[in-house]
């Protein structure tokens, strides 16, 4: 395996197939980057007018004896739940593989089913669970079971998505190494000395991904009585209401985030050129041994807890009141509009991420990888609200005066959650066949319609998947939303919101099963573009 | 090489799905427009005599609230119905910390796109005053209001209110045991775990606590918050989670407002209501607060829906919904959960009050967020 890597990393890398489009390039780059930064740009404005009005301010940037251990911690519990979500995914991920012959497979984009729910539901499912625990275990068990109990739901409530990145992770390896791995040595040894480590660019940068969002999470930790910096952070916000203030304090997220995708992008952008070089599959599905076969099953049975528990709940929730059906009929139009959103955010999002996909790809000359990865993904440090202060900072007064308009929460779901499209458009371009791209050259009438007919169909899958992805995460969104949508309109996940804070818990529930629901149509709907099974490049031949 | 026929492209199917994948955010856009909120002025009967008449043009109103979207919807759409005037809405929520809609009011202050700020307590309002984000309107029906309550320059009105209270389990907590004041949270034979708080850092909580900095100083604020820190009492993440906590008897009793206390009662749950110190320094009674907002776009429509807002019969109407149980005249009362009509509150002015916010967070993340 290394001996390969090392030979294709030795070849000279392949001209980039996309130069044929420079300027539709260039301009998707540019939309990308300035709807994932324009946040951060608002938010250095405003920063710094209030830096010249209070110069003191800047004191908030540097870090506290108080605040160390609270990021040390904050660190350690996101990384945590990254790694376990990871890797619970990559071990379930074969299961649900569309390589795999058993029938989970065909289910595997139904995963985004409970990517939208809200990681404070998967917490009040499993509170039980904590305070049964903690009554047999006594109090010396508070604080083990505060980071276990926290570690835990982060872990569930980011599964799906962790499991979405690695399944195109796994997608993104050319067969033909872990065929010819497969030849020499048992399926067992193939998967993970091969599969897994050619996937590892993407799996590091999806979990980079979650690591992040996991860190803007302080609901789940404080339910759990564990203190975390995004609580700081909003102790910022709320103290005195003073943006800058609240950034300042944010600054240690987004250098974290920052430090991350230097170190992850450039890594996974070298493992992916060595991997560059494709040929058509040939494939035939892989055997497990029965002690990975069985930790495979068990890792799939955790994946399908981590999605009957909180339907369970709130099944069992939505039935306990009157409120449940109300809540519903009252919530209609916020239904309606949050379909809209979520479906204009994933889908409009398709073309710059796909732009910064093929940059990232390094389709663009001139950039160095590091700073493509860095740029591409730096905002995701950003805290939802601030998002929302920094998009209003913008789009608040002329020419772009967009606030108070429908655009404003497509563009504050779009600014948080492209730099995750744009992953999984890039993992699908890793699995590219250079050579039907080729053939596409030779055989299409003009540039566009190659681009249509060959090139954007065998792009399907990513950007269905991006799409998908995109409406479901957009369909959950809160902070940034809360602060730009304009008045009169309202999402579901805001009614969600206001109906926990008195405990309606059957009207939550009521309303958390019909987002469950239509994230589950959008995975369903994801599934059926790309076909049952799936079509794949050279699957035909094999 | 091979055509792109020989690599199998199932062509008829793609194009079909490509049209799918584009058409579908349009009919849900459609979808959306269709379900956008319908003008009442097309279906309202002729609007009601005691309602201000705002100019023909201003026909809607924009009002941020940071109240429970299900209290406050019921009181928009009667004025919607009694006037004509389009109502729209934008509601905060406890997981943001009710930051949110403050924030973004402070954010659009040079392009202001609310008219009215309506919220569930005073500080942030008081706040926003001392920004310039509120402009001045002196209410007719504010006139029942106490002095006390409301800014001395109209640019903010208090209007019913929220009382902190204790909220204990009958099933744990015995006759005996039952707490009477805050310095039970300290002196309570339950061990702290048994007792909780919110944060005191957001909403009222935060509020409750700058009462206590304002009413006994700062130091003996801080000490007090610093022996809740040294019992160990459960500090959860708002006042809704104190009272789940209590109704499930994960906790015997803890602080928590008077809205989720009677919904508690109201539902039958094994739980008392005690109104802390009233033998002593009396408790936080944290009013609502409406304001205009500075260069609103529809001024004139902002003001009739104050004018609707501070009136007796919303404020009664409040009480009965069950989010605010005191009045701030004529001894209105909750008395479905045993609230009296003359709660004694603390001896501290709002701005008293406003005025720790600042100090006491700062402090008080010090003791409790590490």
């Amino acid at each position: 395996m290394a001996a390969a890597g090392k030979a294709q990393r030795r070849s000279p890398g392949r001209p980039p197939a996309w130069r044929s489009v420079p300027l539709p390039l260039l301009l998707g780059v540019a939309a990308y980057l300035w709807l994932v930064h324009a946040p951060l740009l608002g938010l250095a404005w405003e920063t710094g007018r209030s830096l010249v009005q209070h110069p003191e301010l800047l004191a908030q940037a540097l870090p506290t004896e108080r605040r160390l251990p609270l990021l040390g911690r904050s660190l350690a519990l996101s990384l945590g739940a990254a790694l376990a979500a990871g890797g619970i995914a990559l071990l379930a991920a074969p299961r649900f593989w569309r390589r795999h012959p058993a029938r989970l497979a065909r289910w595997r984009w139904l995963v985004l089913g409970l990517a939208p729910v809200p990681a404070y539901v998967h917490a009040l499912a499993w509170l039980p669970v904590r305070s049964a625990l903690e009554a047999r275990l006594g109090p010396d068990w508070a604080t083990p079971l505060a980071w276990l109990g926290s570690g835990w739901v982060l872990t569930m409530a980011f599964l799906p998505l962790a499991l979405l990145v690695t399944l195109v992770a796994l997608e993104s390896v050319p067969r033909p190494l872990t065929d010819a791995a497969a030849v020499l040595d048992d399926d067992d040894q193939a998967y993970r000395r091969v599969l897994v480590p050619l996937a590892a660019p993407l799996l590091l940068v999806g979990l980079a991904l979650i690591f992040l969002l996991g860190l803007l999470d302080y609901s789940v930790p404080t339910l759990y009585q564990l203190n975390v910096y995004a609580m700081e952070v909003f102790v910022a916000f709320s103290q005195g209401n003073e943006a800058a203030r609240a950034v300042l304090v944010a600054l240690p997220l987004l250098l974290v985030g920052a430090l991350l995708t230097l170190t992850l992008g450039r890594r996974a952008a070298r493992i992916a050129a060595a991997a560059g070089a494709r040929v058509r599959p040939a494939a035939r599905p892989l055997r497990w041994g029965r002690l990975l076969g069985a930790l495979q099953l068990l890792a799939a049975a955790v994946v399908l807890l981590q999605a009957a528990v909180p339907l369970y709940t709130l099944t069992r929730l939505a039935g306990t009141g009157g409120q449940a059906m109300e809540a519903l009929r009252a919530g209609g139009a916020d239904l309606a509009y949050s379909l809209a959103v979520a479906a204009l955010a994933g889908g409009l999002a398709l073309p710059p991420a796909l732009a910064a996909a093929l940059w990232l790809q390094g389709a663009c000359a001139g950039w160095s990888s590091r700073g493509r990865w860095m740029l591409a993904v730096l905002p995701l440090g950003l805290p939802p609200a601030l998002v929302g202060i920094g998009l209003i900072a913008v789009y608040n007064q002329p020419p772009l005066r967009l606030h108070g308009t429908d655009a404003m929460p497509v563009l504050a779901a779009m600014a948080r959650f492209l730099p995750l499209q744009a992953l999984l458009v890039y993992g699908q371009l890793q699995r590219l066949d250079p050579a039907l791209i080729d053939a596409a050259r030779v055989y299409q009438g003009s540039p566009l319609a190659g681009w249509l007919r060959i090139r954007l169909p065998l792009l399907l899958p990513g950007l269905a998947g991006a799409a998908a992805l995109g409406f479901a995460l957009a369909l959950g969104e809160l902070g940034a939303t809360l602060v730009v949508t304009p008045a009169g309109r309202g999402t579901l996940t805001l009614r969600i919101y206001n109906y926990l804070h008195y405990g309606a818990s059957d009207a939550v529930a009521a309303l958390c099963l019909a987002m469950v629901a239509l994230a589950l149509l959008a995975g369903a709907a994801a599934g059926l573009l790309l076909g049952r099974g799936g079509w794949q490049p050279g699957e035909a031949e094999a | 090489m091979q055509t792109p026929a020989a690599h199998g492209l199932p062509r008829r199917r793609r194009p079909s799905a490509l049209v799918l994948a584009l058409v579908t955010p349009v009919l849900l856009t459609l979808a959306a427009c269709q379900a956008a909120p319908q003008d009442p002025a097309a279906d309202a009967p002729p609007a009601a005599e005691d309602a201000a008449a705002p100019a023909e043009q201003d026909r809607e109103v924009v009002i941020y609230a940071s109240v429970d979207q299900q209290f406050a919807e019921p009181v928009l759409k009667d004025f919607e119905a009694d006037t004509g005037i389009v109502v729209k809405a934008m509601y905060d929520v406890e997981a943001a910390k009710t930051t949110g809609l403050v924030n973004r009011l402070i954010a659009e202050k040079d392009a202001p796109l609310a008219d009215v700020w309506w919220s569930g307590e005073f500080a942030q309002t008081v706040d926003l005053a001392a920004k310039s984000i509120l402009a001045a309107y002196a209410s007719p029906n504010a006139d029942r209001i106490p002095a006390g309550y409301k800014d001395a320059g109209g640019l903010w009105t208090g209007f019913g209110g929220r009382a902190r209270v204790l909220l204990a389990n009958t099933d744990l907590v015995t006759a005996e045991q039952m707490p009477k004041g805050l310095a039970d949270l300290t002196g309570s034979t339950f061990e702290g775990e048994r007792i909780g708080i919110a944060y005191p850092l957001f909403g009222t909580s935060a509020t409750h606590a700058a009462a206590l900095y304002a009413a006994r100083g700062p130091e003996a604020g801080k000490a007090f918050f610093q022996g809740l820190k040294d019992k160990g009492l459960q500090v959860v993440d708002g006042n809704g989670v104190v009272r789940d906590m209590v109704v499930a008897g994960q906790l015997a009793f803890g602080l928590t407002d008077t809205d989720d206390a009677c919904g508690a009662l109201a539902k039958g749950a094994p739980v008392k209501i005690v109104i802390p110190d009233q033998d002593g320094d009396g408790t936080l009674v944290v009013p609502n607060t409406v304001a205009l907002v500075a260069g609103g776009p529809n001024p004139e429509s902002g003001k009739a829906l104050l004018d609707h807002l501070l009136s007796e019969a919303v404020e009664r109407r409040l009480v009965e919904a069950g989010w605010i149980q005191l009045g701030l005249s004529g001894g209105l009362a909750d008395t479905t959960c045993g609230l009296p009509g003359d709660v004694k509150g603390m001896d501290v002015t709002l701005e008293q009050v406003a005025a720790q916010i600042e100090p006491a967070k700062a402090e008080l993340a010090e003791i409790f967020v590490r």
